[in-house]
């Protein structure tokens, strides 16, 4: 199927947001009538008659006569304007009071927040671009109250769509509230107290409440939501959320700046005891919202400020300063005074338990909290059952009858993980039912611990956004939301999955022969040759017959195709990808093959078993290992060095009073799973890289394992002295086979050589074959409920709202 | 067991007495199983025993790709002569913590074991800068794999002491050897609730009677310092190790491994 037809099968199926960028691709590569209409139609579906409007036009400007584009332009310019306004006054709906958010339903009664965050950054566009539309939120609304959520978190003033679809929504007789955050940047010059810096929050400030009450007309700023707002939804609205997750480094040099001197402060609203400077410039800004608020609607709602385990008030004992962990550990020269460290996790504090109401709806205390990081998440708690909830616990009694709401927990269904956990909830690396069975017993330790409620992190992946791990390696940086990395913990949060392809996965690990009707053959081979027969009845297992290579924004995909039925007992095979096509790269495999590519291969595949399948790389291009030395480029080797690929997810730690020590954790990306990504499949597993069928093998590789640092430009990890990264005209590609001997080494045959068959059938430099890809500039994907959405589901129905 | 003054002369007499030190080292041949050492694994260090870690994490694979499996002593009493060919020992001295960084992850996905030897006064501090070693704690989590066992490595047979004259010195680093590792396995009992049962000599400083102060101490399989292939005896006095280039040559790795002794 072409894009234009993909295209429009998402308008049939009412996948508009998926329609846009699909319409955006065609238009990227050629300028053609009927995508602009396409285009054009989506726009109009999801409410933005402008973009529309525009794209009909465009198509009229190529093709004067379309039909389609002259009446949709007619039937825009003809409709009513839409819009109008949803102005009611309401009563302050919520409170914050004795250890809950409370919401007025005649009486005041408890209200658990089971909340779903929701951010911005849709394949292709950052966060920034807005490029979320009207029609999507509505839809998204719908199945975020269907999972049984009743709120809903959103980090910053959205365009004028969110609250129009939100006033709609819930104006349909179902309810979603509103957590609306406001957010910052740092100071420029790290004073929070800057006149500028506080003149331009106090905007922001003003402008999401006159947001929020739908009595905003916002100016275009870069970066920056705008438009008029006229639709109320301060009667959906639980609360104000100031700030951001505060760096300790940025808090520690404001403090110092102050003098470090603490003190009272006394608002309109809000009152605090003994604070530090960022404690009372905290309280202060919470309380010009609700007197900005009061003043203008004659309202308050509760409020609060961001804060995270960095900034708790708790003393975590398993955690030293990285200063004293490298005065501990040697690594810091005596005598020297350290430099702050943002490692360090453990020496500034937000205490909002500092801060009480004096009048209005009150203020709450709100922490984003992961059970694997900080460290201290895991290492303060070793004894405990759960160290989730010990944290919890410890929280709630510092606070007190202070509500405190969790407003990010969640795991990611990436394939691997950047913290270790020791009870298995670690940051990436489950599979998506275990990311829904982990997410409802992290749900359930917050309601235990007498928490306000929980709101999961997040409700759709977001490719835009990096992990501190992989960060060095998705470059060009500002290219990101044009592909997905599947190694990335933080672009897999999703409870609605974004996942590369339309109108399903390009692959599915299935053995579905119409996966592959769009991939490149590059190896076929007819005759019925091999490089050596054993006549052991597995000669056929040994036979290759065909390796061909697809793509999409996610994965590079590979079907090998055996002339008889796979069997590793009796055969095995080697893959090998040289995806820098230069002159190094590795040539001699191993298990004794003692085969020679012909090329230089920068990974190899090694496909012995469901259980001891690996991808590996060449020990010059792996970016663990040769950290620090300067260099990550695949050198030219006939070693057959090859090694397993690592990441380092936590780093030593030693306790305060440097006693305890807490190892260094280091985690192997070179395992392959078996299984299939069709739910209906006995072996489903939707982290799975490869499935065997018959005498096929499917196998997904995630660009990221190949240290491609953007497919969409063809680019790829090539660190020197003169940069990081270079442009690859594709990948290279060969395979062998071999007969597994003892140890499972192959076995003799009759030459030097061990292998049984290869591709190219020739080996030499001139017969390998090169699978090239086309860059991009619009990513294509679809979405989908993940199973962690049905379990989400269950948990939050089983949770009382009140009581 | 701590020795008196006393009880260490007497027992320095009864070893002079026994027969020769290299007799003894090598008795009954049980097994050509191989011993490699290692030490730090980092990219930069005067150390000939360091190995960079890209170089390290490939004699490894290729270890398993060949076919070895790293084993434990106590493995070796059931080892037939067909898998003795594609087994070795693992032996990492001066319990460096790149262990942990950069040798525990492999051999965990590799199932092999190996020995990690510490420097009792080392442990959980560093030698000097940029040298922290492991602590008790991190050779709890290594002993609890299964996979590794913890050793001791004697500090007064380190290097600053054998810049001393040799004669002086072996007795002077034996007397205090006796207290040494009496103490360390008070502390090793203390902090892993058994004893220690291999010991790493660190230099070519030990002797007879040095060997019979660990044997009295309660060590079991003591390794050497000769960089050569041997065959491990039942006696395991005295087991002369493989030190492994840091050289990316792979090809000579595996010859090394091959020597028969």
């Amino acid at each position: 199927m072409n894009l234009l037809d993909r295209g429009n099968l998402a308008l049939q199926r009412g996948d508009y947001q998926e329609a846009i960028n699909i319409f955006k691709r065609v238009l990227d590569g050629r300028k053609d009538p009927k995508a602009f209409v396409g285009y054009g139609l989506a726009q109009d579906r999801l409410g933005d008659s402008a973009a529309a409007r525009w794209a009909f036009y465009q198509a009229l400007e190529r093709d004067p006569k379309n039909a389609e584009a002259l009446e949709q332009i007619r039937r825009i310019e003809k409709a009513p304007r839409r819009a109008g306004r949803t102005v009611r006054r309401p009563a302050s709906v919520f409170r914050a009071v004795r250890s809950n958010l409370e919401i007025l339903d005649g009486t005041w009664k408890r209200f658990f927040v089971k909340g779903v965050n929701i951010g911005l950054g849709l394949p292709g566009f950052f966060p920034g671009e807005f490029a979320i539309k009207t029609g999507t939120y509505r839809k998204w609304f719908d199945q975020i109250a269907d999972m049984g959520a009743n709120a809903v978190r959103v980090y910053t003033i959205l365009p004028p769509g969110f609250y129009e679809a939100l006033a709609a929504f819930n104006g349909s007789g179902r309810n979603l509230y509103l957590f609306q955050e406001i957010w910052t940047e740092l100071p420029d010059r790290g004073d929070f107290e800057d006149g500028r810096f506080t003149e331009e929050l106090q905007l922001e400030i003003r402008s999401a409440v006159d947001v929020i009450y739908g009595e905003a007309e916002l100016p275009e700023r870069p970066g920056h939501a705008h438009g008029a707002y006229t639709h109320d939804v301060s009667r959906w609205l639980a609360a104000f959320i100031v700030g951001r997750e505060w760096e300790s480094w940025a808090v520690r040099a404001f403090n110092d700046l102050k003098g470090r001197t603490n003190g009272d402060l006394s608002g309109s609203f809000l009152a605090l005891r003994d604070g530090t400077p960022f404690e009372r410039w905290i309280a202060r800004t919470c309380d010009y919202v609700q007197e900005y608020e009061h003043r203008t609607f004659g309202l308050t709602h509760p409020v609060t400020a961001v804060n995270w385990p960095t900034l708790d008030p708790l003393v975590h004992p398993s955690e030293s300063t990285y200063e004293q962990e490298a005065r501990l550990q040697g690594t810091w020269p005596e005598g020297e005074v350290a430099p702050f460290d943002e490692n360090s996790e453990d020496t500034e504090s937000l205490d909002m338990a500092k801060i009480s109401a004096i009048r209005g709806s009150g203020v709450f205390a709100l922490y984003h909290a992961y059970p694997y990081y900080p460290d201290f998440m895991n290492n303060d708690y070793l004894g405990r059952p759960n160290g989730y909830l010990a944290y919890l616990q410890q929280l709630k009694l510092h606070h007190g009858d202070q509500p405190v709401l969790i407003a990010e927990f969640g795991v990611p269904t990436s394939r691997e993980s950047a913290h270790w956990d020791r009870q298995g909830w670690q940051h990436g690396g489950h599979t998506e039912i275990d990311q829904g069975r982990i997410n409802a017993l992290l749900m359930s330790s917050i309601h235990e611990a007498g928490m306000a409620g929980g709101i999961i992190f997040s409700w759709f992946d977001e490719w835009f956004k990096k992990n501190w791990l992989f960060v060095p390696v998705q470059l060009p940086a500002e290219r990101k939301p044009f592909w997905f990395n599947f190694q990335d913990p933080e672009q897999n949060y999703g409870l609605l999955a974004a996942y590369p392809g339309y109108p399903d996965k390009t692959v599915h690990l299935a053995g579905r022969a119409e996966d592959w009707t769009a991939a490149t053959t590059l190896y076929r081979k007819t005759d019925k040759a091999l490089a050596f027969r054993f006549d052991d009845g597995f000669d056929e297992a040994r036979r290759l017959v065909q390796l061909s290579v697809h793509h999409d924004e996610g994965f590079l995909y590979v079907l090998l195709i055996t002339a008889g039925p796979i069997d590793f007992a009796n055969a095995r095979y080697l893959i090998g990808l040289d995806t820098c096509s230069s002159e190094g790269g590795e040539r001699l495999l191993p298990f004794g093959v003692n085969f020679h590519s012909p090329v230089g291969l920068t990974h190899l595949i090694e496909l012995s078993g469901r259980h001891d399948s690996r991808i590996l790389t060449a020990s010059s291009y792996d970016r663990y290992l040769n950290e620090g030395s300067g260099e990550v480029r695949p050198a030219a080797s006939d070693q057959g060095a090859w090694v397993m690929m690592q990441n380092k997810t936590n780093m030593r730690r030693i306790s305060k009073d440097g006693t305890r020590f807490y190892p260094a954790r280091v985690a192997t990306m070179s395992r392959l799973r078996f299984g299939s990504l069709d739910r209906r499949h006995a072996d489903y597993n939707s982290l799975a890289d490869f499935f065997v069928d018959r005498n096929r093998i499917e196998l997904r590789i995630p660009w990221g394992l190949m240290n491609v640092t953007d497919p969409s430009s063809r680019t790829v990890l090539w660190m020197d002295p003169n940069g990081a990264t270079r442009s690859t005209p594709g990948i290279r590609v060969i395979a062998v086979s071999y007969k597994p001997g003892p140890g499972g080494t192959a076995a003799p045959t009759s030459g030097p050589s061990r292998h049984t068959d290869c591709f190219p059938g020739r080996p030499v430099p001139e017969q390998v074959r090169q699978y090239v890809w086309k860059g991009w500039e619009t990513p294509v994907y679809h979405t989908y409920l993940k199973d962690s959405y049905l379990e989400a589901r269950k948990m939050f129905h089983d949770l009382p709202e009140g009581a | 067991m701590r020795l008196t003054r006393r009880q260490f002369l007497m027992l320095g007499a009864a070893v002079l007495a026994s027969p020769p030190f290299s007799a003894a080292a090598t008795a009954q041949p049980v097994s050509q199983v191989p011993v490699l050492l290692y030490r730090d694994i980092r990219h930069r260090s005067a150390d000939p025993a360091c190995v960079p870690p890209p170089v390290f994490a490939a004699q490894m694979e290729r270890l398993y790709s060949s076919g070895y499996r790293a084993i434990s002593f106590a493995d070796l009493p059931g080892l037939n002569a067909e898998a003795a060919q594609r087994s070795l020992i693992l032996s990492f001295d001066g319990g460096y913590v790149s262990f942990m960084t950069h040798a525990f992850p492999l051999l965990s996905q590799y199932g092999f074991k190996a020995n990690v030897n510490i420097i009792g006064r080392y442990t959980g501090t560093f030698a000097a800068r940029y040298d922290p070693r492991l602590s008790w704690d991190e050779c709890r989590t290594l002993a609890q794999s299964g996979l590794i066992e913890i050793g001791c490595q004697p500090a007064g047979m380190l290097p600053a002491q054998k810049a001393m004259p040799p004669s002086r010195a072996t007795a002077t680093m034996n007397e205090r050897l006796s207290e040494e590792l009496s103490a360390f396995q008070n502390t090793f009992r203390q902090e892993m609730g058994s004893r220690a049962l291999i010991l790493a000599w660190p230099q070519d400083t030990y002797d007879r009677l040095s060997i019979e102060i660990a044997k009295n101490a309660g060590f079991r399989y003591l390794l050497g310092s000769e960089f050569r292939h041997g065959a491990i005896s039942r006696d395991v006095s005295g087991m002369p190790r493989l030190r492994p280039g840091r050289e990316q040559d792979l090809a000579m790795f595996e010859q090394l491994l091959e020597k028969k002794p």
